[in-house]
C-alpha cells in the first residue's frame, strides 16, 4: 500500500525525519522507565483527553 | 542601568513526572472541552518553575505514540491549565491570574520566555545577547556575520518609574532582519515595541532559533 | 521599518479565519476535486473519521486516535489556505495508513524498525500530498492556491522534484 518515492532517502527532509525517529526513540526510552509492560501497539493509543 | 552581556541565566530544568503525578494532570486536562487528545500509556508529563511567577509553573504534555511525538505546553497553577498556542493571550490570562514578580533580574527571563512562546506573522522573535552565540551564525556570509557583529547593540535594562515599566534596549531577529528595538514590559507583564530600527536586512534563520524544526506533512 | 517587521505585530491576538466547521468543510470539498484527495474524503465519511482545528505555537498535524485527527497553526501566523488544504491531506493519509493496520512500531522495538516503518510511511505521506498537490494544480480553478509553491514552503522541495522525475512531469 505505501507508495515510494525513488531516491527520498538520499534528501536533506529524510535526513530530518531520521533524525526525528532517533530523537522520540531515545525520549521513549527514558519515558518507558516508567511505562507498564508492552502489550499492545502504541499508535494511536487510546486517547484519555 | 543593568548591561546585560553574554550571560544567560540557566534554565531551571523540565522535571518528569511519574506515571501517578502524570495521570492526575491528564485526567485534569480531560475534563475541558477544548482539550486535546494524549495518549494515556505513551505520554510524558513534565514541569519546570518560571522566576517570574509566585503559582504558575510550565506543563509540558509529550505525546510519544505519534511520529513525530506531539507537545504541547501549559501553564498551571495545579488546577487551571492554559495552553500555550503561540499568541500572547494565554501569557497575559496567566499573568492576570498570578501579578508578575518581575525584577531587573528577571524580566529579561520574561521577554525570552515570551519570545519563545508567541510568534508573529513573520515567524518567531529571537533577542540576541551575544552577536558571538547568536543561532546559525555560521549559516551567513562572512559579510553577513561582519555585520552582524558591528552592528548589534548590547542588552540594557533600565525601570522607568515615571511608566512603572522596565525599558530593554535590544537587538532582536524578526522576519529575516536585525532590528534593534525597546521593549516595554509592563508591570502586569503587557509588552510593547518603541524605537524601532533597521540594523541589517537578508539574514535568515534556516531553522527555528528555538530548536523547533520539524517539518510538517 | 518595512510594515511586515513591525514588532508590534506578534502582539495581535489572533488573525480573524474563518469559523473552524467552515475551513474543514472547504477543503475536503477542495480535496474531492482531485481523485487521490477524493480517496481521503470518502475515508473521513465512511470511517466517521472527526477532523478538528487545534491553536499550536507551530503547524502541526496530530493523529491521536485512529478517528481523530487535528490540524494545528498558530492564529498570529495563520496558514494558507493551500498549505492548510496539503496538511490535512497528510494527516488524513496517516490515518489512512493506520486504518490499514500499518502503525508505528512499539515504542521498545529496536531502532532500525522504527526507522524502516515510520520513514516509509512518512515518505508514503509524501507522495500523497505530492500527488494531490499535481491533480490540483492541474486545474485552473485551483491555481490561486499555488499548492506546488506550497508543498516547497512546506520543506517537500526536494522530494516533489523527486516525484515529479519519478511521475514523468518534470
Amino acid at each position: 500500500m505505501l507508495q515510494r518515492i525513488k531516491g527520498f532517502e538520499h534528501t536533506a527532509e529524510a535526513r530530518k525525519v531520521e533524525a526525528e525517529i532517533e530523537n522520540r526513540h531515545s525520549g521513549a526510552a527514558l519515558f518507558s522507565n516508567e511505562m507498564p509492560a508492552p502489550a499492545q501497539k502504541q499508535s494511536p493509543a487510546a486517547p484519555c483527553i | 542601568m543593568i548591561a546585560v552581556e553574554g550571560v544567560k541565566m540557566a534554565q531551571p530544568q523540565w522535571i518528569r513526572m511519574n506515571r501517578e503525578q502524570a495521570g492526575r494532570v491528564l485526567n485534569q486536562l480531560s475534563s475541558r472541552d477544548d482539550a486535546l487528545v494524549f495518549s494515556r500509556d505513551a505520554t510524558e508529563v513534565a514541569w519546570r518553575s518560571l522566576a517570574f511567577f509566585s503559582n504558575y509553573r510550565l506543563c509540558r504534555l509529550t505525546n510519544y505514540a505519534t511520529m513525530p511525538t506531539f507537545t504541547m505546553t501549559y501553564l498551571t497553577d495545579g488546577t487551571e491549565y492554559i495552553a500555550l498556542d503561540g499568541t500572547a493571550n494565554p501569557i497575559y490570562t496567566a499573568d492576570e491570574k498570578d501579578p508578575l514578580l518581575l525584577t531587573e533580574e528577571n524580566v529579561l527571563p520574561y521577554i525570552e520566555f515570551f519570545f519563545s512562546h508567541v510568534q508573529g506573522s513573520e515567524g518567531e522573535v529571537f533577542l540576541i545577547r551575544d552577536p558571538g552565540k547568536m543561532p546559525f551564525l555560521d549559516s551567513f556570509t562572512d559579510a553577513q556575520q561582519q555585520g552582524v557583529m558591528q552592528n548589534f547593540k548590547p542588552v540594557g535594562v533600565t525601570f522607568d518609574a515615571h511608566r512603572g515599566a522596565y525599558r530593554i534596549e535590544a537587538t532582536l531577529h524578526y522576519g529575516g532582519v536585525l532590528m534593534s528595538a525597546a521593549i516595554i514590559v509592563m508591570k502586569d507583564g503587557k509588552i510593547s515595541f518603541e524605537d524601532q530600527h533597521l540594523l541589517l536586512s537578508g539574514i535568515h534563520f534556516p531553522d527555528s532559533p528555538y530548536g523547533r524544526n520539524w517539518i510538517e506533512g | 521599518m518595512p510594515a511586515s517587521t513591525d514588532l508590534n505585530d506578534v502582539l495581535q491576538p489572533g488573525q480573524p479565519l474563518p469559523a473552524d466547521s467552515v475551513m474543514i468543510a472547504k477543503a475536503l470539498e477542495i480535496l474531492s476535486a482531485s481523485p487521490h484527495g477524493q480517496q481521503l474524503a470518502n475515508f473521513v465519511e465512511k470511517k466517521n473519521i472527526v477532523i478538528k482545528i487545534a491553536g499550536t505555537p507551530e503547524p502541526v498535524g496530530y493523529l491521536p486516535d485512529k478517528k481523530l485527527v487535528y490540524v494545528g497553526f498558530n492564529r498570529n501566523n495563520a496558514i494558507s489556505p493551500g498549505r492548510f488544504i496539503l496538511m490535512l491531506a497528510a494527516i488524513l493519509r496517516e490515518a489512512q495508513q493506520e486504518a490499514a493496520g500499518i502503525k508505528h512500531p512499539d515504542l521498545r522495538a529496536p531502532l532500525e524498525e522504527h526507522k524502516k516503518v515510520s520513514m516509509a510511511k512518512h515518505e508514503d505521506k509524501i507522495w500523497y500530498i505530492c500527488t494531490i498537490a499535481c491533480e490540483l494544480h492541474d486545474q485552473v480553478a485551483f491555481s490561486d492556491y499555488k499548492f506546488l509553491d506550497e508543498l516547497r514552503k512546506m520543506g517537500h522541495s526536494e522530494a516533489l522534484d523527486l516525484y515529479l522525475r519519478q511521475e514523468g512531469k518534470s
